[in-house]
């Protein structure tokens, strides 16, 4: 289990993260969300003992991460741009690794055969993608037992972003925890069990997906009348008004939540389905971010 | 740590393929097409000055492969996220750059004499191996004392740009410090002139007590290779013989075992430093300004006080002009704009006031 305990953290005086309190289960995907500039990848580089905290802890089983070669021995972790020398290819790369990890060679082969991949030319040459492929085969195949992504899915084509969620669903399935920063809410939910959206420093909002999801619903209602944002009676965190066509957003119970906009007499109510994008830009334009 | 320990030295075989590969088109390949006018003394010499310059080069070259996973943010986050200690990492990367050099160096230094005993074996070879061993280890220890210095003055930085600078600061440090004791510790004497043809005559001179010169990083190691090479040639040197001494000599004397101390102390203080400094590295700092105080923060106003104090001793002003207006410029290098502000623009004229008032003093002095 991870526990990040009233974790903090500034660069010089500016202030990224104060107060971070968090619990990650064994064997849970969680999606790490947040606006540019949030903490996302500060908490990643806390959570793999690149940085040092300023105050709080980050426990892994109750053993503090940072100098911890123990623990640091369970975690991979990709950054958003990963690193490599100009003559660096995927089998030079996989011998670092295998200084530290316990290295599947025949999964990284089996990945590398399935992104197309040569293990012996020179990732410099490879798109933006192929790069991304590349480290990916090389995180899955050090069989971590806690992964940590930065923008995994960026540059990577549809069918690479599903071998890709098979591999972390695969991963799961072996008791591997992960951790994935990333604005690719679709491909987050389809694969998150559990997120974790950060907003001014903190923890704004944690949970499953599913859970979260169940919250809230998204509603197109149309009036016969002008209707204001007052005359609902609803916890709103999106309301929208083109003429007498309103779409909302509430949070509560989906039922309570119609009846209430029934009181109102409206022409037509449309349910539209609501996913993790949706609740997010719900989210942080509730905040303020966005208008 | 072991294992990262034979990864590394692995990865070091590239800086030796290179250095050796540098020692045989710069040096051997010559030796063997050079036409036989050579002698062997003149061979030996030529290759202990050769591996001498080539192990100075590699002294500065070397830490910038060494530890260029630390003035970058992506190899930051990679090396840190590994799961070593970042002491370890630190010590493996030290020490796997000198085993480069020195692998090199020893390839060198053996090979290059036995391809010359084998040249000018029809001359009569005529030297004393132990003091080539002497030679051979002196030169290893003060090879040690360069790179560690240059690797301290490198690792302060958090930029590969910065770090370059701090290694130039590093080259001189000692050098003006003594540019300015040799503005202050001299005195007018009679000297003995003896010239060529036994004649001695007595002359009113100034003489200066501090040998600047010998005080460069390198001096050590220039010196003792000389010194051991004659010795190995079974010739006489007059470094370190106090007898028969003139007074210009024992000063040079005096001078360069008091800087083969000042280096050894130092390399014990850079080694000493780079281990139990490197707790407070933080990785966020990567490819920031770099505010160490073994760089920009005392350098440039240390070189400003006393290059300022030795040019108004000296009376150039437009040197003193071109020296102040350099300070600005490092200054201007290190906050990555011309803007410098406040704080760096009272230290830059506060050092600057205080070197020049100081020169003053030292020619009221005299």
């Amino acid at each position: 289990m991870i526990e990040i305990k009233n974790l903090s953290k500034s660069y010089k005086d500016k202030k990224v993260l104060d107060g971070i309190d968090l619990a990650i289960e064994d064997g849970s995907i969680l999606g790490l969300v947040g606006i540019n500039g949030a903490g996302k990848s500060t908490l990643l580089r806390l959570l793999s003992g690149v940085m040092q905290a300023d105050g709080g802890e980050i426990l892994f089983d109750g053993e503090n991460v940072y100098e911890n070669v123990a623990v640091k021995s369970k975690i991979f972790f990709l950054p958003d741009d990963p690193y490599y020398t100009s003559n660096v290819t995927g089998e030079k790369l996989k011998g670092l690794y295998k200084q530290f990890f316990p290295f599947d060679d025949e999964l990284f082969g089996k990945y590398l055969e399935t992104f197309g991949l040569s293990p012996k030319k020179p990732i410099r040459n490879f798109s933006k993608g192929m790069k991304r492929q590349m480290f990916i085969s090389l995180a899955i195949a050090s069989k971590p037992k806690y992964l940590f992504l930065d923008e995994a899915f960026d540059g990577l084509d549809p069918l690479a972003r599903l071998e890709f969620k098979r591999g972390i669903i695969d991963m799961q399935q072996e008791g591997c925890s992960v951790i994935i920063a990333s604005h690719s809410l679709r491909e987050l939910e389809d694969i998150c069990d559990s997120f974790a959206l950060l907003d001014d420093k903190k923890v704004a909002s944690y949970g499953k997906i599913d859970t979260e999801l169940e919250k809230v619903s998204k509603f197109q209602v149309v009036f016969d009348r002008e209707v204001a944002k007052e005359d609902f009676a609803l916890d709103l965190i999106k309301f929208e008004k083109v003429g007498r066509v309103i779409r909302l957003v509430a949070r509560g119970d989906r039922q309570e939540t119609l009846d209430k906009i029934n009181n109102l007499n409206p022409v037509i109510v449309d349910e539209i389905p609501m996913d993790f994008e949706d609740l997010f830009i719900a989210e942080v334009e509730d905040r303020g971010y966005l208008k | 740590m072991k294992k990262y320990s034979v990864y590394q030295l692995k990865k070091a075989l590239l800086p030796f393929a290179v250095m050796a590969f540098a020692g045989l088109v710069l040096y051997f390949i010559p030796l063997t097409v050079m036409p036989d006018g050579y002698n062997f003394s003149t061979r030996v010499e030529n290759l202990s000055y050769f591996l001498m310059a080539g192990a100075i080069a590699a002294c500065m070259l070397m830490p910038i492969w060494s530890f260029r996973y630390k003035m970058n943010r992506r190899s930051a986050d990679l090396y840190y996220s590994l799961p070593i200690k970042r002491l370890h990492l630190i010590i493996i990367h030290y020490l796997s750059g000198f085993a480069a050099i020195i692998a090199a160096y020893t390839a060198i230094f053996w090979l290059g004499f036995i391809v010359i005993a084998a040249k000018s074996a029809s001359d009569g070879l005529n030297f004393s191996l132990i003091n080539m061993l002497w030679l051979y280890l002196v030169s290893v220890v003060f090879i040690y004392a360069i790179y560690s210095l240059y690797s301290f003055a490198y690792t302060r930085a958090n930029n590969v740009i910065d770090g370059i600078v701090f290694m130039i600061f590093a080259t001189f440090a000692v050098t003006v410090i003594a540019l300015l004791l040799s503005t202050v510790i001299w005195s007018k004497q009679l000297v003995e002139y003896i010239y060529p043809d036994g004649e001695i005559t007595y002359r009113d001179s100034s003489v200066y007590y501090v040998s600047t010169e010998y005080y460069m990083p390198f001096m050590p190691l220039s010196v003792l290779t000389e010194h051991f090479t004659c010795l190995t040639l079974n010739e006489s040197s007059w470094y370190f013989d106090f007898s028969n001494d003139t007074t210009y000599r024992a000063i040079d004397n005096v001078n360069i075992i008091i800087s083969i101390a000042v280096y050894l102390l130092l390399s014990a203080a850079c080694s000493a430093g780079l281990i139990l400094l490197e707790k407070r590295n933080k990785s966020e700092n990567c490819e920031q300004n770099s505010d160490s105080l073994f760089g920009y923060k005392v350098m440039i106003p240390l070189y400003e006080f006393t290059l300022c104090a030795c040019i108004v001793y000296g009376s150039e002003i437009l040197i003193l002009l071109i020296t102040i207006a350099a300070g600005y410029f490092v200054t201007a290098i290190w906050k990555r704009s011309l803007k410098i502000g406040w704080k760096a623009f009272i230290v830059l004229d506060v050092s600057v006031a205080v070197g020049i008032l100081a020169g003053v003093l030292i020619a009221c002095l005299h």
